[in-house]
């Protein structure tokens, strides 16, 4: 079925445009980038009572920015503009969204974005855990100006975020530590094509020879919005990042999650392969480390 | 094998490729009519109930709907929808009604609407309010044979539609040959055709009632027959118009579906064209592959001779008999009691009513469920006795030239070994390391499954119609019309039956099309089915073109002055044997015949000398002699990450005995094809319902798993060991279903061989993976 209820893809010029459309219209209008995830909202009959879709892609938001603090994302850059990004590919800070964009099929790549998958609020989705385990921030900008949302203050529950009717994200900022980050994500997922049965991104650092500030997300099936592995991050912070440290880690996070079952992989599956993604993504970011 | 001008045994590039790709206007699903209203169902959201009462008030007054059919508005006969079996057919079982007052699954039809758009068609259908009254549903097959289940139709006892035994020999005698017994059980699931292009119709209704219906299906004259049969009309009300080619077939086309008679009756009622075309998520609701659980017990000497072959099959039909109790059938005796050689045969088949969807045609009809067991069962078997695998085959199976278990007449032609031993050479059989050997989580194995005697063109039995007809026409220009009601369901038939015709005549390839045709104007031809295309309609084309050839001989004999029985054909011309200046072009002759040509003298025009006019037609309508036996023998290698349980197919070397090939590009895109979908058989496809409901979990391409080109090894070989089957057009066997019946057992053979790990149901997923590594 087609978004039968569609009357006016409107497309704004300016970010300020955008938002006074969003104050007019409310809940009849809906945000649209790369359309990848409203595709499959319609498809699914989840899209009933949207008239109007406001379409970002003349706004110029799809530039990558970096500085020596931080790295900007506009949120219509796609997974395409990340994957081909030298400054991204070349940093080990950031190496977990090039692991998190590699997944899809080339046609994926080009047309969705990094802001459309984050604002989807769909825990099935990768790059929500990563840009939560590199400690971004969203900027969303709205009728009464700009605000920074940390990404862990942004998914409420499932489909839904922090974000205010007349607001939308315009990018993320994400912080870039000095030397000694690294990150890392997997996912298990059946075909190309699929949401992810698990996923998992980490970020370590280590300080004055002791790892600290470690970060441990965990998507897929594991509940409404993503989960930070808290117990797993206390026992790698202050270990020296060894072996037994990483598979303790690993052991608290399968402790610490509860993950559900369902006609795709049963909640024990999903369990036992989240201490596997752990272990091995602790692995990867610890060899990452320069 | 050599070519045949050019034509036979040439990498011919698809007629329709171009097209296709484009997204063809000859697909059904294309079909336009001006004034065409779109059709809606309304579905049954119990497994099992009966309906009560229904509102169609609140629909019937919304703008643009056009009409509303409850079961109170169709006719209430009961039929089997099975295209091959005709209405009156003896193993044909009618249980279905089109739109009854008692529902039996989930998502079964009880109210059909006509309106001008899609959209408002479905929001109509979903304001008919229905009263039902909740039937009990059984949803598993132990359910439904248990004592005191509720009886889902009246004809049944336990709800077993078919109940068949098969034996040969001495079974008991053969167990007690045995130094070892092997019994284990295996199970297949429930997976979707998915052919890209829906169920999808158009029907017309004239002023006069009769009815004219375009559809995507795999089988003209079935459709006519039981449209007609359904609506209580002669077929001769009925027309069915042949589409170009299909967006896919494989199996899940060959019955009628609601949506032709329902867009008939609508269309009657409106008197304007109405479409109806399935969504995805209907497809997963209205037919599946059967589900088979097979149990094997084998008897073996301990030098590998197999003394008795036993097993007995659970099939779960679902709410109608349909398929279900033909695949049955073919799962029992060509799938496993007609394999592997051995006196001592026992099979006890049945198949089951439950309450879940319909189970229906697929690629295989049952073969595939069979081998999965058999192939598995045989390494199983190897292992314990330390045996090889190909040589256990190899020492089981039959031999050319021998009599056939089942057909009158022997295996004429029959490479089976030779697949075996080229296709083990290929893929390195012999440095096969024993399971779990690979150091490190991720443990790569070696495995093989076969296809070991399937059958062309299904028995030629006669209630198993297997006939064809065909015209062939030749044009003024040299270049030949094919009429056929023979459908090309995307296997590259049309372009098969053109190189037939181009190498019978002496034309180019590119000198023959597809003509359209109708029910009306062209021979019946059985479905595209049971891998019977090459072999059958192959055979009958073939025939007419010679038909043809003749009477072409006949006026070219008189152009030439020469004896038809003194000449050949090749390249558009035709000459005199031993003398080939002496020749004229065929397009000259064809346009000798068909034009009123005369010559112009002093005198006057006068009569030329060809005494024959008219325009060179050939026909034939005929039924293929005998069903000669294809093979192939599919070995793999996998890797499997032993901590997550995921498996790769890494390479695939599939080896084919199906006589000659026609065309080798066209029979490689088979094997990869069938590749890719064992591979979701095997590992990921599963149409899931929810147990308690019965309501469809797997809707859409997001939960139902289909490999995708990330999946599909980078290096797949094909190896066809031809030969010349004399009952074949140039020696052509058959080869789709093969395709699909060895590589559940080969991927499964590939996992243990890779870790130890043994999976005997279906999909084998990561989980049931660790699970069987004891990891989980």
């Amino acid at each position: 079925m087609a978004l039968t209820t569609l009357e006016e893809i409107l497309q704004p010029e300016s970010v300020d445009e955008v938002a006074e459309l969003l104050l007019s219209h409310g809940e009849s209008a809906m945000v649209m980038a790369g359309g990848t995830f409203i595709h499959g909202l319609v498809a699914r009959g989840l899209v009933t009572d949207v008239t109007k879709l406001i379409d970002l892609s003349g706004l110029g938001l799809n530039q990558l920015q970096t500085d020596r603090k931080s790295l900007r994302i506009g949120s219509a850059v796609t997974f395409a503009d990340l994957e081909g990004s030298e400054t991204i590919r070349s940093s080990a800070v950031l190496a977990a969204l090039v692991d998190a964009v590699s997944y899809p099929p080339q046609q994926i790549k080009n047309a969705a974005t990094v802001g459309g998958c984050v604002a989807s609020a769909c825990p099935y989705l990768d790059l929500p855990i990563v840009l939560l385990a590199l400690e971004a921030s969203a900027t969303a900008a709205g009728s009464t100006g700009k605000r920074e949302i940390p990404l862990d203050e942004l998914f409420v529950s499932l489909f839904q975020t922090s974000l205010n009717t007349d607001e939308f994200i315009t990018g993320f900022t994400v912080p870039l530590p000095s030397a000694g980050t690294a990150s890392s994500f997997e996912k298990i997922e059946t075909t190309a094509n699929d949401l992810s049965i698990v996923s998992v991104a980490v970020r370590v650092s280590t300080g004055w020879r002791k790892s600290r500030n470690s970060r441990i997300f965990v998507g897929g099936g594991i509940g409404e919005v993503p989960f930070r592995c808290r117990a797993a991050e206390v026992i790698l912070d202050g270990s020296k990042l060894e072996d037994e440290a990483l598979r303790k880690a690993a052991g608290a996070a399968v402790e610490e999650i509860e993950p559900f079952g369902d006609h795709r992989a049963s909640a024990e599956y999903r369990k036992a392969m989240t201490g596997v993604l752990v272990e091995r993504n602790l692995r990867q970011a610890r060899a990452r480390i320069q | 094998m050599a070519t045949i001008s050019d034509t036979v045994g040439t990498r011919v590039r698809h007629h329709d490729a171009i097209d296709k790709v484009t997204g063809g206007r000859g697909y059904p699903v294309n079909v336009n009519l001006a004034g065409m209203l779109h059709g809606r169902m309304l579905r049954s959201p119990y497994a099992h109930a009966r309906i009560v009462r229904m509102d169609i008030d609140e629909a019937k007054t919304l703008p643009g709907v056009r009409a509303i059919l409850t079961p109170d508005d169709v006719p209430q006969v009961k039929y089997s929808p099975i295209y091959f079996m005709p209405t009156e057919g003896l193993a044909c079982i009618q249980d279905m009604t089109l739109m009854g007052r008692t529902v039996r699954h989930v998502g079964q039809p009880v109210a059909a609407v006509a309106a001008d758009t899609m959209e408002i068609a479905e929001q109509a259908a979903q304001l008919i309010d229905v009263e039902y009254e909740e039937l009990p549903a059984v949803l598993t097959v132990e359910d439904a044979m248990a004592d005191g289940a509720p009886a889902i139709h009246d004809y049944t006892s336990g709800n077993v539609a078919v109940d068949e035994t098969f034996e040969t020999g001495d079974p008991d005698a053969g167990f007690a040959a045995a130094d070892h017994v092997f019994e284990q059980t295996y199970e297949t699931q429930r997976i979707n055709v998915c052919a890209l292009e829906p169920h999808v119709c158009v029907a017309d209704v004239d002023a006069y009632g009769n009815v004219t219906i375009h559809s995507s299906m795999q089988h003209l004259f079935g459709l006519r027959e039981k449209l007609a049969f359904v609506l209580g009309l002669p077929v001769s009300k009925v027309k069915v118009v042949k589409p170009p080619y299909i967006g896919g077939g494989f199996g899940g086309k060959l019955d009628i579906t609601p949506i032709e008679p329902l867009s008939a009756l609508l269309s009657m009622e409106t008197h304007r064209p109405v479409r109806m075309a399935l969504s995805r998520a209907e497809e997963f609701v209205t037919s599946n592959k059967c589900p088979i659980r097979i149990r094997l017990k084998t008897g073996v000497k301990s030098d590998g001779t197999i003394t008795v072959r036993e097993a007995s099959s659970l099939l779960d039909a679902g709410a109608y008999a349909t398929h279900g109790s033909t695949v049955i059938m073919v799962h029992g005796l060509f799938g496993y009691c007609f394999t592997y050689k051995c006196p001592n045969r026992r099979w006890h088949g049945r198949s089951v009513h439950t309450n879940n969807v319909t189970s229906g045609g697929f690629r295989g009809y049952g073969g595939p469920q069979a081998s999965f067991g058999v192939e598995q069962q045989i390494d199983e078997i190897c292992e314990k006795l330390e045996l090889d695998p190909v040589e256990f085959r190899i020492r089981n199976s039959h031999s050319e030239g021998e009599d056939h278990p089942f057909f009158d007449g022997t295996f004429t032609t029959y490479r089976f070994h030779e697949c075996l031993r080229k296709g083990a050479e290929r893929i390195g059989w012999s440095d096969r390391t024993a399971p779990g050997s690979d150091p490190g989580p991720v443990k790569t194995g070696i495995g093989l499954g076969c296809a070991v005697t399937w059958t062309s063109n299904c028995t030629a039995q006669p209630d198993l119609y297997e006939h064809s007809g065909a015209f062939i026409k030749l044009n003024p220009d040299g270049s030949a019309d094919i009429a056929s009601a023979a459908i090309d369901i995307g296997c590259g038939q049309n372009t098969i039956f053109c190189q037939i015709v181009a190498a019978e005549l002496g034309i180019p390839v590119e000198m023959v099309r597809m003509s359209s045709a109708d029910t009306s104007n062209v021979p019946f031809d059985a479905p595209m089915h049971a891998s019977r295309g090459t072999n059958a309609v192959g055979a009958t084309v073939k025939a007419a073109a010679a038909d043809a050839r003749e009477q072409l001989f006949r006026v070219a004999g008189t152009m030439l002055d020469a004896s038809p029985d003194d000449l050949d054909a090749k390249d558009g011309r035709v000459f005199v044997k031993g003398a080939e200046i002496v020749s004229v072009s065929i397009a000259e002759v064809a346009a000798r015949a068909d034009s009123p040509l005369v010559t112009m003298t002093r005198q006057g025009p006068q009569p030329d000398a060809t005494p024959y006019r008219g325009t060179i037609i050939g026909s034939a309508a005929m039924n293929p002699a005998v069903s000669p036996i294809p093979a192939g023998a599919m070995f793999v290698q996998v890797a499997v990450n032993t901590d997550t349980g995921e498996v790769r197919v890494l390479r695939a070397v599939y080896a084919h005995d199906i006589g000659r090939v026609i065309n080798p590009a066209g029979a490689e895109g088979q094997v990869e094809g069938g590749l890719q979908q064992g591979i979701g058989y095997t590992l990921m496809e599963h149409t899931q319902f929810d147990p308690e409901t019965g309501a469809c979990l797997s809707g859409d391409f997001l939960d139902y798993k289909m490999p995708t080109a990330f999946e599909m090894p980078a290096e797949i070989e094909c190896i066809f060991i031809e030969s010349d089957d004399p009952n074949g057009p140039f020696g052509a066997k058959s080869l789709s279903e093969c395709c699909l019946i060895a590589p559940p057992g080969a991927i499964a053979n590939a996992i243990y061989n890779a870790t130890g790990a043994r999976v005997r149901d279906l999909p084998i997923t990561p989980e049931k993976v660790l699970r069987a590594l004891g990891r989980l």
